[in-house]
């Protein structure tokens, strides 16, 4: 399971972990919210269920500034759309562990946690639940294509500034090969054409033709989304 | 009752593989995708589509051997731009289905198309004395057909 495109809330209030969560959640594709006290995580979901895309997960911290995390949990349970919650703590006690999936959570996730496994039961839990919505309807597929889409322009977008700067040789042929892959599949088949010829002339001449196919990308990437835009 | 297929994607390009699972996910409600090589995640599916390439790594051929050793009758592809003669001695060895490359989008199909055979193959199967795949797929002659314009095309590059 994926978490590509996925929209996550984090309520967290403190920055070095909500930061941490966040741009690993994003490198793994997902669109990341972050609220800091559970005021701000209950207006963030409420506006999310009037919009075309609500929140699918929430990782929720129980010892918020504000209030008790279990009343996020106990909001998003009563709700038409059930977001999957996900309770994080430090305090580990079974005490904690029962509250919070009385309140509404899926997991109970101790806190100081490892990112790889956190990531992991992530996407399981979101596997789960998209098990649970297998029949879901044609407007549903409609939309989540629509949401990749935009989440693969946008990584396009990032590709762009990031080949503004010198790659290794090795990081440019694998960034080639995945390339032509993904583009082709989101419909971009010029740039995937382009990318398979490039990757072609970089293992003919070698690394010193990495900087030089590197301008060339990004020129082309550039001139994909310039036309996609009009 | 017809058998829910259980289908694994294993591929390191997220986007690749959100957008592929998106188009395979009515027709398989229990797909699951990973970005991880680990042995332990490949037990108990299927269907397996396995990339060739992991971040520069060519894992295709070792991926395949044990997903064979683990599930012997499963389908196993492979998503591959290129073909070189030892990946493609070790896919034949262990009965890879076929290979697609991932940036002809025609191939995509012909890929959907060789999973619907294989399905249609499991259900015409007696529930006892289950034989392989590989034994019973009718194309066996045009995949490796496939495979071979395949290794030609390498090889005059």
């Amino acid at each position: 399971m994926s978490i590509t495109g996925k929209r996550i809330l984090i309520v967290e209030d403190t920055p070095s972990i909500s930061l941490f969560l966040a741009a690993n959640l994003k490198s793994e594709g997902a669109n990341v919210t972050i609220a800091e006290t559970t005021e701000q995580a209950l207006v963030l979901y409420e506006d999310s269920l009037s919009s075309r895309f609500p929140f699918e997960l929430l990782l929720v911290d129980l010892n918020l500034p504000d209030s008790d995390g279990t009343s996020v949990l106990k909001k998003v349970k009563t709700a038409k759309h059930q977001a999957t919650c996900i309770a994080m703590s430090a305090d580990s006690s079974e005490t904690a562990k029962k509250k919070a999936l009385k309140a509404g959570a899926v997991q109970f996730i101790e806190k100081p946690f490892d990112i790889s496994a956190l990531i992991s039961t992530l996407k399981e839990r979101l596997h789960e639940r998209d098990i649970v919505n297998v029949h879901s309807s044609k407007h549903d597929i409609q939309a989540e294509t629509w949401e990749l889409q935009q989440s693969y322009t946008a990584h396009l977008r990032e590709l762009s500034n990031k080949l503004n700067h010198t790659i290794p040789y090795n990081r440019l042929c694998s960034l080639l090969h995945q390339l032509r892959g993904s583009a082709a599949l989101y419909g971009y088949s010029k740039l995937s054409g382009f990318a398979s010829r490039c990757s072609e002339q970089l293992r003919e001449i070698g690394p010193t033709a990495t900087q030089n196919t590197r301008k060339l990308l990004k020129e082309k990437i550039d001139a994909v989304m310039a036309s996609a835009v009009k | 009752m017809k058998k829910s297929h259980k289908l694994l994607i294993l591929d390191d390009d997220l986007h690749y593989t959100g957008m592929l699972a998106l188009k395979l996910k009515a027709r398989f409600p229990e797909l699951k995708v990973s970005s991880s090589t680990q042995k332990t995640l490949i037990h108990g599916y299927d269907i397996y589509i396995l990339d060739n390439d992991f971040n520069g790594q060519k894992c295709g051929a070792r991926l395949a051997e044990q997903v064979r050793e683990q599930a012997p009758d499963s389908l196993v592809i492979i998503l591959s731009g290129t073909l070189e003669l030892e990946l493609l001695k070790r896919l034949v060895n262990c009965h890879t289905a076929g290979v697609f490359d991932k940036g002809n989008i025609d191939e995509l199909q012909a890929m959907n198309e060789l999973i619907e055979a294989y399905i249609q193959s499991e259900n015409l199967k007696p529930t006892e004395n289950k034989i392989s795949f590989a034994e019973t797929f009718s194309g066996i002659s045009d995949m490796i057909s496939e495979w071979n314009k395949k290794l030609t095309y390498e090889e005059k590059r």
